[in-house]
Formats: structure tokens, sequence, C-alpha cells
């Protein structure tokens, strides 16, 4: 349940919860944009990536954030990397096909198949870890807010936008208490004698099926009966709605704004011009 | 089985934000073969102290000795085979309809004998004898137990927790959402089988039920035992401190006694022991 529980909204005050939801998802998408340039060879990729990573680390901080349960969670991803490592081994890119790591039998092995596995792996964590950084300090309402806000232009075609957020709106609203009832219905089928840790696959297959059901009915009695709740109290998606919470813009938004630009600036410009501050300011060629 | 509870200490979400202290430092004795009902406020602890005596939560500090089996903070002391006791510790949750998912009633019944390791046929032999003990007969057997009625559905649920024999039975607010012929019949059921020797825990906030069925009332508050002594007992005192309500009935007799009629509190459990009483206390006062 930990990973589940990791990108939780965590009530703290930091700079980074005090910004504006709007703000924060521009700041996630140029961010998450500079992770994935391409650069010009390993070593530029790697001095960027190390870079990105160290940005990733202050912002954890910042959220106060723990990046040790951030690698617990991501311990999974090993199948992962053993399923990347396996397709690029399998089509390595034409370019350093000189330099081979390891032959296996006579297939050979090349370190940029290795390298590429694991720059795509670090970048998916990065990436990961920024959206995490999000949700954790932002409520689930003014992301949905901000969302709304930035969706509103389509309002003018005749796209129902309200609509649209009140359904993410209510779908965030009942991850808790979904995951509540999880906990809930767990607990029941554990009294009888369920174990959902161990066991061969064939029971735990039984396991997941006795909590499957009865969460898939008890979730359709909920969403029924909040329509009715809402009907009840007058809810109409046609109609405008007034908003209790105000978005506002303040100048720690903008500073956040113009260091995100900066920063994905600076990566699409040593992208596009193939820059490489080996060559240029050591003079050193480097793979 | 007795169940014992030494310096219990339960934290929710221990090292986080989040972390809530449920139970403080419990020590309780729960008798074998008696009926102990736990009362008190919302979010005083009673699911929490409930959830220690099969093994759904390990306490944080202390230890809770059910019978043979020490669940305990510490892990060496801690019984290696906690599952067996979830077998000895019946649990009827709040709503336990809710745990339903099979296609047929029958086999949703021997689900639990099943778990614990019962043949098919001797969990559903042990099924039909639960299902006849709750009240339902044969034509129930091959019924979805989603067409139910809400009475209906709670029957198979408690079928379900019945089928594994238990030796204790720990009841969730067993009567809550039942029209009251279903209530009284339900509790009726398990006065049955507290009569072979089954340990009942009762947790509720109906006052009724706790002077009509317990033998012993544990108050709790803010994760503390305030008081452990009999209904009648509890009762007698000024009950605003624990902010619980007062039986009907008691409502009623401390009004006649007001009123100068001679009743005496004693042997007060339900409706027809405060009938019998009252006609005892009004002819001797006609003579």
């Amino acid at each position: 349940m930990s990973s589940i529980t990791m990108g939780r909204y965590v009530p703290y005050r930091s700079p980074i919860h005090l910004l504006d939801p709007r703000t924060k998802l521009v700041c996630l998408v140029l961010l998450v944009v500079s992770v994935f340039l391409g650069y010009a060879n390993y070593s530029t990729t790697f001095l960027m990536t190390g870079l990105s990573l160290l940005l990733v680390l202050v912002l954890f901080a910042m959220t106060r954030m723990s990046f040790l349960s951030l690698l617990k969670s991501l311990k999974s991803l090993w199948f992962m990397l053993i399923f990347l490592l396996l397709i690029y081994a399998i089509t390595p890119r034409s370019d350093n096909l000189d330099w081979v790591a390891f032959f296996i039998y006579d297939y050979p092995i090349y370190w940029a198949s290795i390298l590429d596995a694991l720059k795509i792996l670090v970048r998916l964590m990065l990436m990961v870890a920024l959206s995490l950084i999000l949700t954790a300090s932002t409520k689930p309402l003014d992301l949905t807010a901000g969302i709304e806000w930035y969706l509103s232009p389509i309002h003018f075609l005749g796209v129902n936008t309200a609509a649209w957020a009140m359904v993410l709106s209510l779908a965030l609203r009942f991850i808790p208490t979904i995951l509540e009832d999880v906990q809930r219905i767990m607990k029941a089928q554990s009294s009888r004698g369920v174990d959902f840790k161990r066991g061969k696959l064939t029971v735990r297959a039984r396991a997941l099926i006795s909590l499957v059901v009865p969460l898939v009915v008890s979730s359709l009695v909920r969403s029924d009966e909040l329509g009715d709740a809402m009907e009840g109290r007058g809810y109409d998606p046609r109609s405008k709605r007034t908003r209790y919470r105000k978005l506002t813009f303040h100048w720690g938004d903008l500073i956040a704004l113009l260091l995100c630009a900066a920063f994905c600036a600076l990566c699409i410009t040593m992208s596009v011009t193939s820059f490489d501050p080996f060559l240029t300011w050591f003079g050193v060629t480097v793979r | 089985m007795p169940i014992q509870f030494e310096k219990v200490s339960y934290t929710y979400e221990k090292k986080s934000p989040f972390a809530h202290d449920a139970l403080k430092g419990v020590d309780l004795l729960l008798e074998e073969g008696k009926t102990s009902a736990i009362v008190g406020k919302t979010g005083s602890g009673k699911s929490t102290l409930i959830q220690q005596m099969n093994a759904l939560l390990n306490p944080t500090e202390g230890k809770v000795i059910i019978g043979d089996f020490i669940n305990s903070a510490n892990k060496k002391e801690r019984s290696k085979d906690l599952f067996s006791l979830r077998k000895k510790v019946g649990m009827v949750f709040q709503f336990p309809e809710y745990q339903l998912f099979e296609d047929t009633v029958e086999k949703d019944v021997a689900f639990g004998p099943r778990n614990f390791g019962m043949k098919k046929e001797e969990a559903l032999q042990a099924a039909h004898e639960a299902l006849r003990r709750v009240g339902l007969d044969e034509s129930f057997d091959k019924r979805s137990p989603f067409q139910l009625s809400g009475g209906e559905k709670r029957k198979v649920a408690i079928a379900g927790i019945l089928a594994t024999k238990p030796s204790i039975l720990v009841l969730d607010e067993p009567t809550s959402g039942l029209d009251p012929a279903s209530a009284e019949e339900t509790m009726a059921l398990f006065e049955e089988i507290k009569k072979d020797g089954t340990t009942l825990i009762l947790v509720t906030h109906d006052m009724d039920l706790v002077l009509k069925h317990a033998d012993q009332v544990v108050v709790m508050e803010e994760g503390e035992i305030k008081k452990v002594c009999t209904p009648e007992e509890l009762f007698s005192l000024s009950l605003e401190e624990y902010s619980l309500d007062t039986p009907k009935v008691y409502r009623f007799a401390k009004k006649a006694i007001e009123k100068g009629i001679p009743l005496s509190l004693e042997g007060l459990h339900d409706v027809s022991s405060l009938a019998e009483a009252l006609c005892k206390a009004l002819r001797k006062e006609k003579k």
C-alpha cells in the first residue's frame, strides 16, 4: 500500500505547497520535457541527467518528502530494467556499434544498449518523482481547479469543461475512499482466512477475486448514492457554478515559472545545438 | 478463550505527519464465555482494539494474549501461527454484507472453512449447518447472495463467519441498518451461540443492546479504558461524563421512580423485565 500512498497530499506549508496549482502544472510539463531531451553524447547526457536529479532532490527536500521512500517505491522497477535491457540488447542502435561490453556466446552486447536502458529508466524515475512532487504538494481539488482553468478555452467550442472537471475531481476525491474500502474488505476477508500475501498463484487469484468483487459492488452502490445526493442538492451539469477556492498568482509563481523555463531552455538549447561542454570548454573528446 | 491486553498501544502511520495514537497503554481482561460490550464515542479506539484480537493489527507496544496465541509488538515474542488465530476469533464487521462475493450463498459461506483448510464437502456441510443456524433454509443455498434482501445478506455474511466455528466472536455494530425485528432475531442468534461457550465481544453505540446482552462493559475514551463494570453499575451512574446514552428501559424506570413508583433498577434488562418489575411495584402500591 505504501507505493500508492507515496504521492498522497501531505499538508505542509512549504514554498512548493504555496505555489499556484496552475504554475505547478506548467512547471511539471517544462521539467518533464527537460528530462526527456537527448544530448550530443553519453557524457553530456550523464551530466544533464545528474543536474536534473540534483534539481529533483532539491525539490524533494523543499516539499519535505523523503527520497528514501521514493527509492523504496521504485524497487519494483527492476523488472522494467531487465525488459529494457533485453529490448536494447536485441535491437542495438546503429551508432556506437564498435563499443562492445561483453559477448554472450557470439552475440555482442554493446555498452550503448546498457547505457540507453539505464538512461530511459532514470528518466522515467525522474518523471515519476516530479509528478509525485506535484501530487504531494497540491490538494486534489486545487489540482482539478488548475486543470479546469487550462481547459477553459475549450469551453467556447461547446465542451462542458465544468462537468469534465467535476468528473475529474470526483474521481480524485474517491481515491482515498476506495482505498479505505479496500482496507476494510481486505480485513473482513483476512478474518475469513484469506492470505493476501502468501500462497500459490491460484489461491492468490481467488483471494484477489474476494477483494475485487465486493469492491466493484460497493463502488457502484456508492456512485449511485452520490448521483442521487448531488441531484438532491440541486446539481445541474449545465448551469454555471461559483467557486469557493480562488486561484491566485503570486510573485513566487513567477519566479518558479522563470526558473523552470530557464532550465528547460538551457536543456533545449544544449540538445538542439548538440553542445558538448567537454569538447568546447576542456577540449576533451568523450563518448 | 480469554483475551488479555497488556499495556497495548497502537499508533496509526507512525513516523508520518498523519501519526495518530489510537490506543494508549490498554490493560484489559475479557473473560471466557461472557459477553463483553465495548462502548465509547466514535474515534475512541474501539475498532482498533478489536482488530488486535485476531492480529489484523499488531500492537505498536505491549501484547495481547488470546488463549495460546500472543500478538505482541515484539516480533520474537509474537506467535508464529497467527493465521490459525483467525479461525478461533471470528470477526463480524460493520455491514458485513459488503464482504459477499461468490455466485451462490453456500459457496460464499463455505469460503471461510475452505480457507482454513477444510475439504470441499466438509466446508459445504459446515456452510449448510451455519445457514440453518442463522435461519436460512435450503431454498437459499443455490441463490446468488446479491439478489437477497439486506437482512438476508447480513445473515449470510454472519453464517460465513459462524461456519468456521470460532470460539470468540467479535461483533462490530451487528444490528446497525437492520429493521427492529431482524435486529432482535440477530441478537437472539448470538445469545444462542453464546450458550455453546463462545465468548462474545460486542462493539456498539446502542445502550439498549448493552443492557440486555452484556455481562461486562468496557468504556473507552480517546484510546484509554475509562471504566470496566457491569451494565447495571454503569447505567446507574450519571453517563454524561462518558457521553453515553441511558438505555430506554432505564430512562423509563428512572422517570417512574421520580413519580414515586417504588421500582427497583436491579434486574432490569429489557422491556419485558421492565414490565414485570412495574407490575410488581404497582401491585405492592395497591396493597
